[in-house]
């Protein structure tokens, strides 16, 4: 009598259990966390907010962004790559993750975790870095200041939000480029380094579109080359750093990663969802507001990109901390 | 009266019903955000961000500007009652605020807090007002170089600090700056003191030091005096502030308006420099600086004012350049991007509408924070007749939920605790835990812009002596330093001189 009770019972549970599989194929059937590794405030929180929003009013399910900041941004995406690969984690991705890998192996140290455990599932944005000067600056053109950074190795002095981050390596990829070097000055956030350009304390920045172009326009600031592949939209007039003969194009992505381990049959649907949001207009709209420019990137788009970045980053790093140590 | 005209076209804004309440939940919010340790108004503005979506561009900075400048309000409640500091700005307000709480004139301090709140603010916002775009060219003139002496002087300044002397005040100031350099060097990247601690490489963070050192460690200290502490019976008449420490406060308040105003526009830490500065400034200039440290009004006026009028001026920058100086007026400058305003020098001109509203608003919010505030004193003070074996465990969970809500991480509950502890051994040992604090804010501040003064000027300290301010700041602080070893080996007079003297 106890045994066929017990065979009822499991039998029981494993149609329950294969109801809750099939219910699976609605995805998303619960809460969705996002991950995101930075502080609340800038650019990832308000994409991964805005994506919440979105995502919450198109699907129907509560989707929850928690902050997880720390050890620029690796404290996070190893949250994300060790969760439960069942497409309830979501992490906010960048270059910025791509950046912290790469300088953890430039300098010898295992990283904790690295891209094979993070599967990127769609890319959201991009931002595109503008060579700004001071307004009375005698550099007036791109050309102008190749040149002299040219002739004058050394001699000139630029700022960043941060030491490697995502305003230092575009102007390294473009002192690279031109064949020079220049005094680098880290300030702590891209504000503290745009007060410098516009109080001449240094002689140039890579800053984003967002912030550099109201400054130009006030005649703060001049700008004298967009970093992207194209010219933008909202400053037709400034031409690309190829068009003025400098081979240093540098865009930073932004999307979102799960789990390498998501099952394929999942992942897709997490794809088809991340492509969904990001088609949204409004969801575009707030990533514009930010200077960065919507462009949606599947699955593969995105790994190639990755390959990409992370050689060209590793290569800065090695040469950067090479230099570092014959400082020494 | 082209102000005036503007102005009166932006209480038009403000006093719209929508916005009225707009402001009403920013400045409640800002409120409630302050009293609760750990989330600042950092948090506070990220977490109503997407509240804002559905709102107008005016309307959304109206609520985010009231969660900032309201929780400078709120921020002092713990540091008085409980020696937990709300914000890292209100680590000051704890020294005198608290020895206050500990006397019965908690009611006093809060209400004191209040007032002088509201008189900073509101000053601050007529200077915005009147000066925004000349102050703002102003500010970014102000380069490392400038940074670095306004700091040296700063620092010298924490030597007098302590209720102590000034050789019991530098081993904790020395331990502060030891503990501020840990995690990765911002200017070259090598990891100091992290042993491969991931949750190191950011270092140590502020709040989980400052709450444990000081909210933690006072509570051990106090339970081990004992469990039955005798709180005054409060009566209402002593909720408000005294003739004499009314008239003592004026000049503080003032002072502090001033002070805060200044060091608002300075980038970085600019609102825990600014109570600081100004604390140190009232003990100078006080008849008997030794009573500071001991409950003294001034200590709580001006700090909690100054911090105030930072907060205004701290938008300047942000409002009439486009350019945010520190991490809150980021996330507001944020909040304007989405709804399709991009503050930059043509802010003002093209969107007056949502300038003014905002400038006319914040006259409002302040209004609306001292009519909240002043009854919310009695309230609190009623907090401290819980007994206080209960209210130990309280103190003690605020602490841990605030440090835990700010990064979720339990690393920092271990940081909490390990500096409680520190802290309690210190004071055992007679010294002060708010040097160590500040030199942990002020030191790697000023690390970092001596260092890019130098990067800049490529190693050649000539780029210090070549404006009058730099040469000025830097001479007075090595004459302060002078003065304060000075009086530090000066001796002292034997208490039976003393008595002499004073008889005669």
């Amino acid at each position: 009598m106890k045994s066929r009770a017990r065979i009822v019972l499991i039998s029981l549970i494993s149609i329950l259990t294969l109801a809750n599989l099939s219910l699976a194929a609605e995805y998303p059937a619960k809460t969705v966390t996002i991950i995101n590794p930075n502080a609340p405030g800038g650019g990832h929180d308000v994409a991964a907010r805005a994506f919440a929003t979105v995502a919450e009013k198109m699907l129907g399910q509560p989707f929850v962004v928690v902050n997880k900041a720390g050890a620029s941004t690796m404290l996070g995406m190893t949250a994300v790559a060790q969760s439960a690969p069942d497409g309830y984690t979501l992490g906010m991705d960048s270059t910025t993750t791509t950046n912290a890998l790469a300088w953890e192996i430039a300098n010898g140290r295992k990283p904790p975790i690295t891209r094979d455990d993070l599967l990127p599932v769609g890319g959201l944005s991009v931002n595109v870095p503008l060579v700004i000067v001071p307004y009375n600056s005698p550099w007036k053109t791109m050309t102008d200041m190749a040149k002299d950074l040219k002739a004058r190795p050394n001699q000139y002095a630029f700022c960043s939000g941060g030491l490697y981050g995502g305003t230092h390596l575009p102007a390294e990829v473009l002192l690279q480029a031109i064949g020079t070097k220049a005094r680098h000055v880290p300030h702590k956030g891209g504000g503290p380094c745009l007060a410098a350009v516009v109080g001449e304390h240094v002689h140039f920045s890579t800053q984003w579109a967002g912030t550099s172009i109201p400054l130009a326009q006030g005649k703060k600031v001049r700008i004298l080359a967009v970093q992207g592949d194209e010219r933008m939209k909202s400053i037709p007039e400034v031409p690309t750093i190829k068009e003025e003969g400098v081979d240093a194009e540098w865009i930073q992505w932004l999307g979102i990663s799960v789990p390498r381990k998501t099952p394929a049959p999942l992942a897709a649907q997490i794809k088809a969802m991340v492509k969904k949001v990001a088609q949204d207009a409004a969801f575009n709209k707030i990533l514009e507001s930010q200077g960065a420019e919507a462009r949606y990137m599947n699955s593969e788009e995105v790994e190639k990109f990755i390959k990409e970045e992370s050689a060209v980053v590793a290569k800065i790093y090695t040469s950067l901390l090479a230099e570092e140590k014959s400082k020494k | 009266m082209d102000v005036f005209g503007s102005l009166a076209n932006g209480f038009q804004t403000a006093l719209s019903l929508q916005n009225i309440y707009l402001c009403f939940i920013g400045c409640l919010w800002g409120t409630m955000v302050g009293v609760l340790p750990g989330i600042g108004p950092l948090a506070g503005i990220t977490l109503l961000i997407p509240a804002t979506f559905g709102l107008d561009a005016t309307g959304a900075i109206i609520m985010l500007a009231g969660i900032y400048y309201g929780a400078m309000y709120g921020g002092s409640t713990t540091s008085i009652l409980m020696n937990v500091p709300g914000e890292s700005a209100s680590v000051v307000t704890c020294i005198d605020g608290y020895q206050m709480t500990l006397k019965g004139r908690g009611g006093a301090a809060l209400f004191i807090s209040a007032w002088g709140s509201f008189v900073g603010g509101t000053l601050s916002i007529v200077g915005l007002m009147l000066l925004a775009p000349t102050l703002a060219d102003f500010a970014m003139k102000f380069g490392p170089p400038e940074m670095f002496s306004v700091l040296l002087v700063a620092f010298v300044l924490l030597g007098s600090l302590g209720s102590g002397s000034f050789f019991r005040t530098m081993p904790m100031v020395f331990l502060g700056l030891l503990i501020g350099t840990i995690g990765m060097d911002p200017l070259t990247g090598s990891m100091r003191f992290t042993h491969n601690v991931t949750d190191l490489y950011d270092g140590i963070g502020l709040l989980p030091v400052a709450m444990g050192a000081m909210g933690v460690g006072e509570i051990l200290i106090a339970t081990e005096e004992s469990l039955l502490r005798v709180i005054h019976k409060i009566k209402l008449r002593e909720l408000l502030p005294t003739r004499d420490e009314l008239r003592a406060s004026w000049g503080p308040i003032f002072r502090g308006s001033g002070i805060g105003f200044m060091i608002g526009l300075m980038p970085g830490s600019a609102h825990v420099l600014s109570s600081f500065v100004s604390y140190m400034a009232e003990k100078r200039l006080a008849r008997r600086p030794e009573e500071f440290g001991h409950g003294r009004i001034e200590g709580v006026a001006g700090p909690e004012t100054a911090n105030n009028a930072a907060s205004g001026s701290a938008m300047i920058p942000f409002l009439s350049l486009g350019i945010p100086t520190g991490p809150a007026p980021a996330v507001m400058m944020i909040a304007l991007l989405i709804h399709g305003i991009t503050p930059g020098p043509l802010f003002i001109s093209k969107h007056p509408d949502v300038f003014w509203g905002l400038i006319a608003s914040m006259y409002l919010g302040n209004v609306m924070l001292i009519v909240l505030n002043l009854p919310f004193v009695g309230i609190f003070i009623s907090l401290l007749r819980i007994p206080f074996r209960v209210l130990f465990s309280v103190i003690l969970l605020i602490c841990l939920v605030g440090t835990y809500s700010v990064n979720s991480s339990t690393f920092e509950l271990a940081v909490l605790l390990f500096f409680g502890i520190l802290g309690y051994f210190i004071r055992k040992m007679k010294y002060d835990m708010a040097p160590l604090i500040l030199a942990m804010i002020i030191g790697p501040t000023m690390e970092l812009s001596l260092r890019q003064a130098l990067m800049r000027s490529d190693g050649s300290f000539s780029i210090f002596w070549e404006s009058s301010i730099t040469m000025t700041l830097i001479a007075a602080s090595f004459l302060l330093l002078v003065w304060n070893i000075y009086r530090g080996i000066r001796p002292t007079k034997a208490s039976w001189e003393k008595a002499l003297e004073e008889s005669k």
